[in-house]
């Protein structure tokens, strides 16, 4: 459905001599996401999964790369074209509090999104909105509502309500459940499974939560300083993980079951500064396997077998 | 063995335009010393104020009640001048967002050393080189030259980390820890949790751990409290709570835990009260999926299921499995 290649994007940043130097926020980035999939992309803050989402619909202009949707390429499409796309094509944020404007009721943030792309008539407008509000588990009454009348996770409705206003067919959803209480994540994630299946969508789904993740993703990338260091079905990544640093995510996951984390599998000390990458491998400073080439070349992505890819020299 | 913390029937209540209400409402938990007691629930179950109250850092305006017998002392009657030096000494926090209480403008060295120097008679020199010390202890590497960096050149894990060095300072017999890992990636949480873990059992430290997560919870404590509403509506061994919940709420929390390879989530119905109006009788049944009659009309006691196993459901007997 859509492919990315070599999805880049950097931010200059003042250097303390003077100058200017590069932070790779995303480095080269490439993958594909089928119809209907969930593709999970999961990391640590920093690791660039919210620039990636970000870039992808270029709600931030990528460095360099390209993102094909319907044959066409969308990082050279002028904004005119991308503008038609973008019906098809929304994101649901993490914090739906400072993406809705706190003067405007909910029917008005719907309304207004429905105007923009072409809806007129206020009772066509008003069907969809109650429509829209029934399809998210809210009430009709909640149209005249102020965004500050609601809880957390009935905003985050409002936020998957107000991205499914124009009939998208895929979701960039950015920590869509991560502000919220773990017995209203549970409501939020079933909602967005359900909606999938119904409306037969495509998520890109960003999370720092693997667990999360493992439960609604069919495939997920691992990323690490801007780049995916492994891919593949999540079962298989998750079972059997091939790279240290997914091996280390894995294991500090707090879990009720009490089984004792390996001790090679640990992270040790904390993510490099971004504008500052080691050189080689950029987990190598954490690594506990890390050796020699390690410290001096850039794994590049493999497959190791089938849908399976990892960078990593030690794998 | 004698009790070190011993709180029976807290209640804060603080005051409104409307009318005064009781975030906290009949709080009553034990902590021997060395032990570490998990306090879970979800936002606005009155968890972290449970912790302020025993402090006594509340607005000015809102009334304690109940009593908090600390190493045989009642902290809720205590004068100001005793309870400041309980604060701090015998009795230490740490809050989730360490850039919040740390100074901004002090260098993390000369914070760690400020806080020797006010509770002990000690030179300078002797108070910095024991707060390098502390820092070495707490796992900042190269700690002479962490020393001299403000908080804002510190990453969140090593923030959380000075704070842990500022509580120990005075080797206190309690830590309360509020959702200290929460803000951390999770890498770096389960290094903190390490380190609580290792410095609990070095100090012979209590630790009263304040999360919102289960999981964190079930890897540093030995017994678990879960709140709701205000109030305890289950506690006991965090082995036998996680494995057999007598309370509908703390079910309906595990199930709604994402864990790695599982299929499926059940949630919790509802939202999560607000504690301005928390519902009448029990507080939980509105949002509760095995509700009956008696729910709607009167409220549970918190009473023993089985041996140290407590629960406030009228229905305790049934859940168990």
């Amino acid at each position: 459905m859509i492919a990315v290649t070599d999805l880049s994007k950097h931010y200059a940043v003042p250097s303390r001599k003077g100058g200017r130097k590069h932070l790779r926020a995303l480095d080269r980035v490439s993958f594909e996401i089928r119809e209907r999939e969930i593709l999970g992309i999961v990391g640590e803050s920093g690791c660039g999964k919210s620039t990636l989402g970000k870039a992808m619909l270029r709600l931030v202009e990528p460095t360099s790369g390209h993102v094909v949707y319907q044959g066409k390429d969308l990082i050279k499409l002028p904004s005119g074209e991308l503008q038609a796309l973008r019906t098809d094509l929304q994101m649901v944020f993490q914090d739906p509090y400072s993406s809705l404007n706190p003067r405007m009721r909910v029917g008005e943030v719907l309304g207004e999104v429905l105007w923009v792309h072409g809806t007129r008539g206020k009772e066509e407008k008003d069907k969809r909105v109650s429509g829209l509000l029934d399809m998210v588990g809210l009430s009709q009454d909640h149209a005249r509502r102020f965004p500050h009348e609601f809880s957390g996770g009935q905003r985050q409705r409002i936020g998957i309500a107000r991205a499914l206003a124009v009939s998208p067919k895929f979701l960039v959803l950015d920590e869509p459940v991560s502000s919220l209480d773990v017995s209203i994540q549970a409501q939020i994630l079933s909602l967005l499974t359900d909606l999938k299946s119904r409306l037969s969508l495509t998520y890109l789904f960003i999370s720092h939560d693997l667990a999360v993740i493992s439960m609604l993703a069919d495939r997920v990338a691992v990323m690490y300083l801007g780049r995916f260091v492994e891919s593949g079905p999540v079962r298989e990544v998750f079972s059997s993980p091939l790279h240290p640093y997914t091996q280390a995510l894995i294991s500090a996951i707090p879990t009720l079951s009490d089984e004792p984390i390996a001790q090679k599998a640990k992270a040790l000390g904390e993510p490099a500064n971004p504008v500052d990458p080691p050189p080689g491998c950029p987990y190598h400073p954490r690594c506990p396997l890390a050796q020699g080439e390690c410290r001096i070349e850039v794994p590049e992505l493999r497959t190791h077998h089938e849908n399976h890819t990892v960078s990593c020299h030690r794998v | 063995m004698s009790l070190l913390l011993d709180v029976q029937d807290l209640r804060l209540t603080l005051p409104s335009r409307e009318h005064s209400f009781s975030p906290v409402d009949g709080v009553s938990f034990s902590l021997s010393p060395g032990e570490a007691l998990g306090l879970v629930g979800e936002s606005g179950c009155g968890k972290s104020l449970t912790a302020l109250s025993l402090l006594r850092l509340v607005p000015e305006g809102s009334g304690i009640s109940g009593r908090a017998l600390f190493e045989g002392q009642n902290l809720l009657q205590l004068p100001d001048e005793a309870m400041r030096q309980v604060r701090g000494s015998r009795l230490a926090m740490i809050f989730q967002e360490p850039m919040t209480c740390l100074n901004p403008l002090l260098r993390i060295g000369d914070q760690v050393s400020e806080a020797i120097l006010i509770h002990e008679k000690v030179s300078r020199r002797e108070a910095e080189e024991r707060s390098i010390a502390l820092l070495k202890q707490v796992g900042i590497p190269i700690p002479e030259r962490r020393a001299r960096d403000f908080p804002h050149q510190l990453s969140g894990g090593m923030r959380q980390r000075t704070m842990i060095a500022m509580a120990l300072v005075l080797k206190p017999s309690l830590l309360i820890a509020d959702e200290p890992t929460t803000a951390l990636d999770v890498t770096i949480q389960a290094q903190i949790l390490d380190l609580l873990g290792s410095l609990q059992q070095e100090y012979g430290m209590a630790v009263l751990f304040i999360s919102h997560d289960m999981g964190v919870v079930s890897r540093v404590a030995g017994r678990v409290a879960v709140m709701y509403a205000g109030r305890i509506v289950e506690q006991g061994k965090v082995d036998e709570v996680l494995r057999h919940p007598r309370h509908p709420y703390t079910k309906g929390l595990l199930s709604s835990r994402p864990e790695l390879g599982r299929k499926g989530l059940s949630g919790i119905a509802g939202t999560v009260p607000d504690p301005k109006r928390f519902p009448p009788a029990c507080r939980f049944h509105p949002r509760c999926p095995i509700v009956e009659d008696v729910c709607r009309e009167k409220e549970p006691d918190l009473s023993e299921v089985s041996s140290g196993h407590l629960s406030r459901c009228w229905k305790a007997e049934t859940l168990k499995a």
